[in-house]
């Protein structure tokens, strides 16, 4: 018998022309944990989905404990040990915990009839092993992310996993839950469980991958030892040339655009004040919970402040919604722009005129310059280099890092004096991440304050002039970026 | 917690059953006689049968429209059946050859969804006006008359299994119909609870995506929660039109509301796959003893149904403010 668990051989996979895989090799071992990076569309999702057997590879070969397939079929693949957890874990929110992992071991096992009191039994075995504790009898939709992540890993383990991919593991967990998940990792390795991780967020993934192997456009890059990368190593094989996160020094800081004093919300945060000077990237960092979200959406007027005073160039404020707050030149990116900042089955173009279609239907009737429109939105396109087919295509049709872009546009489009940006970059691939970033500090120069607020450390500290770290709904600390490291800032974050 | 969420929302439906009982029996206290309890009874087997039927596809996350359609034609076709074959009928195949037609028809509709991604309740509109009309166009006639019927069928009527003479020389009779409730709530609660393909049911009304990938065929869950909800609605049919005695289509319209009630104050929850039998039993039991007594105390149909529209959109509301008071605790 091989020493490793899985091998993939020279597999390829097309999909009409595309050319999805090409002569990908992949190899774990039981017990190692091994991380699965590249950009979007560079082919990780097709190799999880031939090794889980949803897809056929075109050629190539599969050997798992020295048995050669030339295909799986999904059945095949469980029956195998291979398990995948997806990023939304798939898990029914109105069943029981007990119930979501005894679930599949049944069905596998054909199980025709149910019995809870079986289910429990089974379910307790895991969750015991495991060591994490969890209430059988809750409903599922009650759990936090966390909890449900050890739901779908126990689901894993009743059917004998003896590899677990995981997507995109830590994206939705907290600081507190990702270190949870490190020390579950470290049990399973320890039971001779090989892992991989298919993961954007590098950092958090290489604590506990043992080994990392790169893919770009479809091919294998580089596969190896985690001691062999650096971090500018990782991008550099990922994108295919040089990515550099510059810390950034404004040229020179203009007049006050923007203050806040003493804003309050209830229960919230309370005693916040700043001021953002033209020309530069003001950031705001802090855990979840921390007010972080609430604060942006009070400045935007989304949530009616308790006391405080905002003022735009010396005038004060009053909004109520944020209608008001587009109309006074303030744009806000939200936190999760899928579900709050697109419209994502519709065209591009109507995206992002949403925010200007008042502008250009400035007349009696109300009737829509449309040549105008698409003249603004085509120069938007231009300036922020939107990758798109045709500005008709729908959103959805755009990789992670275009569709943020097509937020941003919708913005600019209005003409903002301030831009609030939430997390701007989550789930953005490393080369769009640097595209956004390098868009963030060119709008700053010209002139638009920009407030980043992010808990992505190393982008809060390469695309920030000045820092704010909030701590249980107050500023707990001001800083400037070049005086800042990733772990001082880390420890201020911690900081209770 | 959710334990203890779960027993407050089935208690408080059953303390509503027995308040609005007590209200009704200090206003008239006829209410509480043997032979309201048992018309009472007897008025809630339709509804009953129906709005298990209801429920079972409502957990998938769909909702059909057609149900008053699909009981009425399988009931016809039934009824039809017999007439051609010069039976007589009997208790027995009645319910299982309606049965079968009503979950043959509904699994078009289930199909038809499934099959294109398209929701259920807008496919059931258009077969809504399909089953409806269909059989007619081809047959013409569309009215049984009472001696053209299956003469052992028209016994239903008269059958009791509990027969009280009051003093006042009226007859409580308790008719057959509980029984064929009882099993019917029984078999789909077994069904539901115990068989693997019964919880895949609530599996697809909790993600339509998991379900595929943890084993289940979403098709084959799909067919079978619709062959259950067209057995339900056309076993309620054929004993409504035995009970009546005579067919026409029209006589069954306007009680989909009155199913669609029963589901929805059970607390069948569409967007997160919950239904239980022991609720929409309780539901049935709130909305029939509202609605029986109404017409008892002689209020006028229209305050009837007005109140049983009121009751629709409590129902809803009570499951949703149940449900956003769970988040609160879990918030805290």
């Amino acid at each position: 018998m091989s020493e490793y668990f899985l091998e993939i051989r020279g597999v390829s996979k097309s999909f009409q022309a595309v050319r999805a895989l090409d002569q990908v090799d992949l190899r774990v071992k039981p017990g190692e944990s091994k991380c699965l990076a590249g950009e979007n569309g560079c082919g990780k999702s097709t190799l999880i989905k031939i090794i889980s057997g949803v897809y056929t590879p075109d050629c190539g070969e599969i050997v798992i404990k020295g048995k050669s397939y030339t295909s799986l079929t999904p059945t095949q693949s469980i029956a195998a040990g291979i398990q995948v957890i997806y990023q939304d874990f798939s898990l029914f929110p109105n069943l029981t915990v007990a119930e979501n992992i005894a679930m599949e071991y049944n069905l596998f096992h054909k199980k025709r009839t149910v019995s809870k009191k079986r289910d429990r039994e089974l379910a307790k075995r895991v969750v015991d092993e495991i060591g994490v504790p969890l209430d059988l009898d809750a409903e599922v939709k009650s759990l936090s992310v966390g909890e449900k992540q050890v739901v779908a890993i126990c689901r894993a383990l009743l059917l004998e996993a003896e590899l677990i991919i995981m997507d995109e593991p830590t994206t939705a967990l907290t600081a507190k839950e990702v270190a949870a998940l490190y020390k579950i990792i470290e049990g399973l390795k320890a039971r001779g469980i090989a892992l991989i991780f298919v993961s954007h967020k590098l950092d958090e993934v290489l604590k506990v991958a043992e080994s990392l192997c790169i893919l770009r456009d479809g091919k294998n890059v580089i596969d190896g030892p985690k001691e062999d990368f650096d971090k500018a190593k990782i991008s550099y094989y990922m994108t295919g040339r040089d990515v550099v996160f510059t810390p950034f020094q404004p040229k020179e800081l203009g007049e006050t655009i923007f203050q806040a004093e003493g804003l309050r919300l209830a229960g919230t945060f309370s005693d916040i004040s700043f001021s953002l000077r033209r020309g530069e990237v003001l950031g705001i960092t802090g855990l979840l919970g921390s007010g972080r979200t609430e604060l942006a959406e009070a400045i935007f007027g989304l949530r009616p402040l308790d006391g405080g005073k905002l003022t735009l160039f010396g005038e004060e404020l009053h909004l109520k919604g944020g209608d008001s707050a587009v109309n006074a030149g303030i744009g806000y990116l939200p936190e999760d722009r899928l579900t709050q900042g697109l419209f994502l089955n519709v065209e591009i173009e109507r995206n992002i005129s949403a925010g200007i279609i008042r502008k250009f239907s400035q007349n009696p009737l109300g009737i829509i310059d449309k040549a105008g429109l698409h003249r603004e939105v085509a120069a938007q396109v231009e300036a922020l280099q939107i990758k798109l087919g045709d500005l008709q295509d729908p959103v959805s049709s755009l990789s992670g890092g275009n569709q943020q872009r097509v937020v941003l546009a919708k913005w600019l489009a209005i003409g903002p004096k301030v831009l609030l940006l939430n997390c701007p970059t989550v789930g953005v691939d490393v080369g769009s991440k640097q595209n956004i970033h390098e868009t963030i500090k060119t709008l700053a120069g010209e002139g638009i304050g920009m407030i980043v607020i992010s808990d992505d450390l190393p982008e809060i500290l390469s695309v920030c002039s000045r820092v704010l770290v909030m701590n249980k709904g107050r500023f707990t600390g001001e800083y400037g970026a070049c005086d800042l490291d990733e772990e001082t800032l880390q420890g201020m974050l911690a900081k209770a | 917690m959710r334990k203890r969420a779960k027993i407050n929302d089935m208690t408080i439906r059953v303390v509503l059953f027995l308040l609005i009982l007590t209200v009704f029996a200090i206003i008239e206290p006829a209410v509480l006689s043997a032979t309201n309890v048992c018309s009472m009874i007897n008025d809630s087997i339709f509804n009953g049968i129906a709005a298990l039927g209801m429920m079972t596809v409502m957990i998938t996350g769909a909702f059909d429209l057609s149900s008053m359609s699909i009981s009425m034609l399988s009931a016809f076709l039934t009824l039809k059946f017999y007439n051609i074959i010069g039976y007589e009928g009997d208790f027995i195949t009645m319910f299982l050859i309606a049965g079968t037609f009503g979950a043959l028809i509904a699994m078009i509709n289930g199909f038809i969804s499934q099959k294109f991604s398209l929701s259920g309740f807008v496919v059931s509109i258009g077969t809504n006006l399909i089953f409806g009309s269909v059989f007619f166009i081809f047959l013409r006639s569309s009215y049984i008359k009472t001696d053209a019927m299956p003469q052992t069928l028209l016994k239903v009527r008269t059958t009791a299994i509990l027969s009280l003479q009051s003093s006042g020389g009226t007859a409580a009779n308790l008719n057959i119909g509980i029984v064929v409730l009882v099993l019917t709530a029984a078999a789909l609660w077994l069904f539901l609870n115990k068989t693997q393909l019964g919880r895949g049911i609530y599996a697809l009304g909790g993600d339509k995506v998991a379900v595929e990938r943890v084993g289940y065929d979403p098709m084959t869950i799909t067919l079978i929660a619709y062959a259950v909800f067209g057995a339900c609605v056309a076993i309620a049919g054929i004993y409504f039109y035995s009970n009546a005695g005579t067919f026409e289509p029209g006589m069954i319209a306007d009680k989909g509301s009155d199913v669609i009630a029963s589901a929805i104050f059970g607390g069948c929850n569409m967007k997160e796959g919950k239904g239980s039998v022991g609720g929409i039993l309780a539901g049935v039991a709130i909305i029939t003893v509202i609605k029986s007594n109404l017409i008892l105390l002689g209020v006028p149909v229209y305050y009837v149904t007005f109140t049983v529209g009121a009751m629709i959109l409590l129902g809803v509301l009570f499951s949703t403010l149940s449900e956003q008071r769970l988040q609160r605790n879990r918030g805290r």
